[in-house]
């Protein structure tokens, strides 16, 4: 429902997010779950004057998405200022070739690429109404303070207390910050840092939400019935809910899909994201606090020696980061924004399109990497098997 | 106060811009399906579980 406040979010997209001129050139893409978010910003478009084309997409998998595409571009030549491709949907994140494809005759310093992803209400009335300068602020802040350290102590008023250790020289951090760079994509809703954890062990305690790469109705909140995992050797060994529908759905991520590996230590910094969503959203992921990921890495597979199809990640509400021997901790939920310029160093892009449509089986769920290459990982063998426990208390 | 009362509607000119953009992209949207199911695309994805995105790796 389009809201006032849903129009200041849109405003915002616009002035923030693209600073968008009279002279840029708009293409939006949308899918038919999208249609109507997509047309408040193509209607706030036209009504700033501003040339917008439309294109519909069928997210996934789409024969005829690029001659759709390539017919609503303007040629480069017809273009004053800038083009700006802005793509909505909902459960997916489709077409990155054909994309870029497409935009290949265009400078790269005059084409910019904004991709949402979990398009709903939310992202305009909460997420979009922190600025790309604002997290960027705050992510120099996290990116200064722990891409040089070592060692991590969190903990969290939930009751999660992690050991962490890093390797800044080894591990790629990733800033999602909704500031666009030539030949980047822009993630939305913006507003994470990220990296590998070398090591880690302790106990997670999500008690805001979940958020999977895999398509699910299922209500995403855990405030309600947090979820409490045991991480040790960076696998989790254990985990709990009162819900035996969330440990129903665990128990298929973890045992199932081989999802128990921490993939990837993350941190929010969108600060309007105070209550979660029930959408399985990336909206989320953004809320101040600490979040796991499990399975799937943001590293390159030989560089952390597996790889998986699935994301889980779990999220915790807030956050408390103790660095190496300093006295003073990080507190995620009042990051004080940085005045020093935005590491170069990091990745912007935090999700992309799947290679291909792949129906997630077990046989195929992962693999590990060996001298011969990529072998499907076996939980039914004495090699491969690990002890993963899941423990429903319901009541 | 109530959070529904709260909130204040777009003015009347934004709002009828914004319903007819989505009544115009519905039709668009409508139309597309319709052409892409008669070739035999399938515009539904349903019951089966994709990898609907991967975290991007290095190049």
């Amino acid at each position: 429902m389009l809201t006032k406040s849903a129009w200041n979010g849109v405003q915002s997209l616009l002035d923030n997010y693209f600073k968008v001129r009279n002279d840029d050139h708009v293409v939006v893409v949308y899918a038919s779950k999208t249609v109507e978010h997509a047309s408040w910003v193509s209607a706030a478009l036209r009504l700033r004057g501003i040339p917008v084309e439309k294109v519909w997409m069928i997210p996934l998998r789409d024969p005829e998405f690029s001659q759709r595409f390539s017919v609503a571009l303007p040629e480069p030549t017809a273009i004053r200022g800038r083009l700006i491709v802005l793509t909505f949907e909902r459960d997916s994140l489709s077409h990155d070739s054909l994309i870029r494809a497409g935009l290949s005759q265009f400078d790269a310093d005059r084409r910019m690429v904004f991709r949402v992803i979990s398009t709903c209400d939310e992202l305009f009335t909460v997420a979009l109404q922190e600025s790309p300068d604002q997290l960027s602020a705050k992510n120099t802040t996290i990116l200064e303070t722990l891409v040089p350290s070592k060692a991590l102590r969190i903990t969290t008023p939930g009751g999660s207390d992690l050991s962490v250790t890093l390797d800044s020289k080894k591990h790629r951090w990733i800033s999602n910050r909704g500031v666009w760079r030539p030949g980047s994509f822009v993630i939305l809703p913006a507003g994470e840092v990220a990296t590998f954890p070398a090591s880690i062990e302790g106990k997670l305690v999500a008690d805001f939400a979940f958020n999977v790469n895999m398509m699910t109705d299922r209500d995403a909140r855990l405030d309600a019935h947090p979820i409490t995992v045991w991480i040790e050797n960076s696998r989790a060994v254990k985990y709990e809910c009162v819900s035996s529908e969330v440990t129903s759905f665990l128990n298929e991520c973890f045992y199932g899909y081989c999802a128990y590996t921490v993939g990837e230590l993350g941190f929010g910094t969108n600060a309007s994201i105070q209550t979660p969503i029930s959408l399985n959203s990336h909206i989320n992921e953004r809320h101040p606090g600490v979040h796991l990921g499990f399975g799937q890495s943001n590293q390159a597979p030989w560089v952390v020696g597996y790889d998986c199809n699935i994301h889980l990640d779990l999220i915790a509400k807030g956050g408390t980061v103790w660095i190496d021997d300093r006295e003073t901790p990080l507190d995620l939920s009042k990051v004080c924004k940085s005045s020093n310029p935005h590491p170069t160093h990091t990745w912007d892009e935090d999700a992309g399109s799947s290679q291909g449509i792949t129906d997630l089986e077990v046989e195929d769920c992962c693999g590990i990497l060996t001298s011969e290459g990529l072998r499907l990982f076996d939980p039914r063998t004495s090699e491969d098997r690990l002890n993963v426990q899941g423990a429903t208390s319901a009541r | 106060m109530d959070e529904q009362a709260r909130e204040v509607s777009v003015d009347a000119d934004v709002l009828e811009a914004v319903t007819e953009e989505i009544s115009q992209s519905r039709s668009v949207a409508r139309q597309m399906e319709t052409d892409a199911e008669r070739k035999g695309i399938p515009v539904e994805l349903q019951g089966v579980r994709y990898r609907i995105y991967e975290t991007e790796k290095p190049k």
